[in-house]
């Protein structure tokens, strides 16, 4: 395997079990939330992934951290393959693979004070005894994300938003880490404090040189981070490729929609494109076409299209690919 | 108002507990000191509440008994919260088999009548104070394995105890770090309800001649021998039954209290406001 | 002029302390145009919003200034004829279409309400027009969805219903406050573009409340910037997005990331955080965070003037139309 390798996503598929709950629990079906999903994650690159709400895009990160069983498919990390580890072994990996997440309320004990919210994975891995030290150690991290030192013995419902998410960025780099998945990191932020998150990643990545996976749904935010893109629907990547390629030369029907769909902030461009507004929503989840899963949404939808299910080209990881019947190769 | 009602019981209840604490110190009279030439007397300046059947002094009597009563009520409390608490986590964190083993448990014991249980393991157990701790111990963790379990099931899904999962902490890292202080709150004003429930567990118990033994003095005592002369002596058995009630009142109170202390959505409206309003977004 | 607010205050009271959340405010709104009005969280733009209704929930309270509707001041009626402009002359749209909306009533049962309430017609009259609703909102099978209740809806769904409800009786005011924030980016163009083509269609007067520029710059014909309870400029959108003239309008426009800007170029965000509404230093609100700031910002506030014939920004540096 490629010793460059950070991530290697080989075939992942998550299935949840639906119920019907009469007197006896009755299993009427499973939700595909991912389909036989393959990435790779090369050494200090920042992989974007985009999708809108629902598209399973939480459940990779969380599936990546082993927060959540796969149902098929593996996860190499650094080539190791994250299943047959054993706990203690996971707990070692853990160390070089964090997360960031969206929510700056939710993931921050609200009991615990920041020193000790930003100290816990040092306690956890051991990384220092000494009490001293370890105030050091997190005064540093507080210095590194743009907070004060004299703060940490506040707690986190008396930091703004904007300040949380910098602890929870001190928390996951306490450990230097190689990897970090930003789930949404910046979401739930005004624009005006968005624009320092974003600084604030890119600063720590140069810094540790550090490997992303940054998950978001605002294509622009995406954009504007990654090396390369990998857009989502449905549970499946219909499109990857390096950013520009992606953005100025999308293939895929759904990527051109999203793009076109992002309002720009220039009064300009207001009349410039020509809106390839999608119609309908894809809120049955249960209800899945046999065929691609965009076709009863796709403008350019062919018979071939209901019939058959498009795959992702393999290939090398720098190829733009897409998959849509109407960019496949052969 | 809640407030004022919670200091009322504090009050009350840290009177009692003064009271217990040097009662041996401040009792007119020797409790056991028998005078039967002055028995069922009522009150007089040398026994301001009268005596009993066998002419003790009845204000001492019931000084004494402040203390196991208090003792028993206070002790199963904590006990029966210790095990339902660890009972509650283990079950709410593990889940599946375990999680309904417990459950099942605690279903089985909640149908039981209370009493009757008790009294027959105090029966087995042999009358006495430890026993009657014991039994009401084994009847009392379930309420607070439910309601510690209910907690863990929603705190367990936090993103902030995700998140030191995330970070590769243990499963007892997470379970004393990160949901047992969720669970403190309700478990606080739960016991603080049943230490009520259990004086009058004991008192019933006393009552019925099960308790702790004469002549050591309960509330519960007190009231059993009393009420046979309610009609000759009427203090004998008002004034325990008296204290039994505000003893009970108190704590209820403190446990309101504490449950609207506790409660997020009985405080600030503004600030409730503005959280709400942020975790939209 | 079809609404004037003048010099409108709305102060949250909390014991002896006053929230500012809007903080002397004036503008116009004309028939059939669309207001844009931005700010970050906790600006005072849903404050402003809910005041126009007078629907400003306890401790806050409108403390002075008048909001003229065709000529009538709104904070001097009397409940009965609020009630009459509330739904009727004036709708609104709200963020989260989940909570605005009754999960214990049918779709139906709810659209059928204001023609009920203010146009007194009978279920039966109602009904078809409700369909007729909901239809103009494009929502699929009208018919039957009338008797679904809002938790079997898509959030889109739920938000085409809230747009034909604030729709239903052609006000000529409609206050959407946050109509997609909620919502996917391919929905929310597509919920945006129905909104702009009814409200014109029915010559009705818009005033969307958003943080994103971006909805702002496709969607308004003037815009405001409202920072800590107050307008900080005002100005029609293509001079605002041109020529930014106060220093927080141009760090807003500047932390955005766009798709067309080159690669790895730096985002410029604002340093600082915004400031609390309970106790607002002296001064320019914007001070602490200002790159340009002076002696005199910090001694005492700007207010709104005119910089050129319809660009009005509150700052010491844009005075006088230099």
């Amino acid at each position: 395997m490629n010793a460059n390798l950070m991530l290697k996503v080989n075939k992942i598929s998550k299935q949840f079990p639906v119920y019907r709950r009469t007197v006896f629990k009755k299993k009427i079906g499973a939700l595909n939330v991912l389909n036989s999903v393959s990435f790779d994650i090369v050494k200090g690159e920042t992989l974007g992934l985009v999708g809108e709400s629902g598209c399973g895009k939480t459940t990779v990160c969380r599936t990546i951290m082993q927060l959540e069983p796969l149902t098929a498919g593996e996860i190499f990390f650094k080539g190791e393959r994250l299943s047959m580890l054993t706990k203690k072994e996971l707990r070692q990996v853990r160390r070089h693979m964090q997360i960031i997440y969206q929510d700056p309320f939710g993931s921050l004990n609200p009991r615990m004070k920041v020193l000790d919210i930003i100290g816990e994975p040092l306690m956890i891995h051991k990384i220092t005894s000494s009490k001293g030290e370890y105030k050091d150690m997190v005064a540093d991290l507080m210095m590194m994300v743009g907070l004060n030192p004299l703060m940490s013995s506040r707690y986190p419902h008396e930091f703004s938003s904007g300040q949380r998410q910098r602890i929870s960025i001190a928390r996951a780099i306490a450990v230097k880490p190689d990897f970090l998945i930003c789930d949404e990191p910046v979401s739930a932020l005004d624009v005006s404090i968005q624009a320092q998150i974003i600084n604030l990643l890119e600063e720590i990545k140069d810094k540790f040189s550090l490997t992303y996976l940054f998950v978001a749904h605002d294509l622009a935010v995406v954009h504007h981070v990654s090396s390369r893109i990998a857009v989502m629907y449905r549970g499946e990547i219909v499109e990857i490729a390096d950013k520009d390629n992606l953005c100025r030369n999308p293939k895929h029907p759904y990527t051109k929609a999203l793009l076109s769909a992002i309002p720009v902030p220039d009064p300009k461009e207001r009349y410039k494109d020509e809106h390839a507004l999608l119609r309908g929503e894809n809120n049955d989840l249960l209800d899945v076409p046999s065929g691609c899963r965009f076709y009863p949404r796709c403008p350019f939808a062919m018979s071939l299209c209901y019939q058959k299910r498009p795959v992702l080209n393999k290939g090398n990881h720098h190829e733009h690919l897409t998959a849509c019947h109407l960019h496949q190769e052969s | 108002m809640k407030n004022r009602i919670f200091i009322v019981g504090l009050i009350i209840i840290l009177g009692f507990l003064a009271i217990a604490a040097i009662a041996p110190q401040i009792v007119p009279c020797d409790p056991e000191a028998q005078d039967l030439y002055h028995v069922l007397e009522g009150p007089s300046r040398q026994h301001l509440l009268g005596t009993d059947d066998v002419g003790r002094d009845l204000l001492s009597r019931v000084i004494m008994g402040t203390r196991p009563t208090l003792f028993i009520g206070v002790t199963a409390t904590f006990l029966s919260s210790v095990i339902g608490v660890l009972m509650g986590l283990i079950a709410g964190y593990k889940g599946g088999f375990i999680d309904m083993f417990i459950m099942r448990l605690t279903d089985t014991f909640m149908c039981m009548p209370v009493l009757i249980v008790v009294l027959a393991l105090v029966a087995v157990l042999g009358p006495g104070i430890k026993s009657v701790i014991m039994a009401i111990t084994f009847i009392n963790w379930t309420s607070f394995a439910r309601i510690v379990r209910g907690e863990v099931l929603f705190a367990r899904e936090l993103p902030y105890v995700e998140a030191a999962r995330a970070m590769g902490a243990s499963g007892l890292r997470i379970i004393f770090f990160h949901l047992l202080p969720n669970v403190t709150a309700p478990v606080i004003v739960t016991a603080s309800i049943a230490i009520s429930g259990n004086i009058m567990l004991e008192s019933a118990v006393s009552f019925l001649g099960l308790g702790a033994q004469p002549p050591t003095s309960t509330w519960g005592n007190e009231l059993r021998i009393g009420y046979s002369y309610l009609e000759i002596a009427p203090l004998f058995s008002l004034v325990p039954g008296a204290l039994i009630t505000l003893s009970v009142l108190a704590f209820n109170f403190i446990g309101d209290g504490l449950r609207d202390t506790f409660d997020p959505r009985l405080s600030n409206t503004l600030l409730n406001k503005n959280v709400k309003k942020s975790e939209v977004k | 002029m079809l609404l004037k607010v003048l010099n409108l205050c709305t102060y949250y009271q909390t014991g002896s302390s006053y929230v500012r959340a809007v903080d002397d405010i004036s503008f116009e709104l004309a028939k059939g145009e669309t207001l844009g009005v931005v700010g970050e969280s906790g600006c005072g733009k849903t404050a402003a919003a809910l005041s126009l209704m007078r629907l400003i929930p306890s401790p806050g309270r409108i403390v002075s200034g008048k909001i003229l509707f065709e000529g009538k001041d709104i904070t001097a009626l009397s409940i009965k004829e609020l009630l009459s402009i509330r739904g009727d002359q004036i709708a609104m749209i709200f963020q989260d279409p989940m909570t605005a909306l009754n999960p214990v009533l049918s779709i139906g049962e709810q659209l059928v309400e204001p023609f009920m309430i203010h146009r007194r017609l009978s279920r039966k009259v109602a009904i078809p027009l409700c369909i007729e609703l909901l239809n103009k909102v494009r929502i699929p099978d009208a018919g039957s969805r009338m008797k679904s209740y809002p938790h079997e809806l898509s959030g889109g769904m739920r938000q085409r219903v809230m747009i034909a409800m604030a729709l239903a009786l052609n006000p000529k005011i409609i206050i959407a406050d946050e109509p997609t924030t909620a919502l996917d980016v391919s929905i929310q163009a597509e919920l945006l573009e129905l909104l702009k083509n009814i409200t014109r269609e029915q010559n009705a007067s818009l005033m969307l409340i958003t943080h994103n520029l971006g909805i702002v710059a496709r969607y308004a014909d003037r815009v405001m910037i409202m920072y800590a309870g107050r307008i900080v400029e005002k100005a029609f959108t293509l001079n605002l997005y041109q020529t930014p003239l106060h220093p927080y309008t141009k760090g807003l426009l500047d932390s955005v990331p766009r798709l067309n800007q080159n690669n790895n170029k730096k985002l410029t965000p604002i340093k600082g955080q915004p400031p609390d509404l309970a106790n607002l230093p002296q001064g320019c609100a914007f001070y602490e965070r200002c790159t340009l700031k002076e002696a005199r910002c910090k001694a005492k506030a700007p207010t709104l003037k005119k910089f050129t014939c319809d660009h009005e920004v509150a700052c010491w540096l844009k005075e006088e139309g230099k």
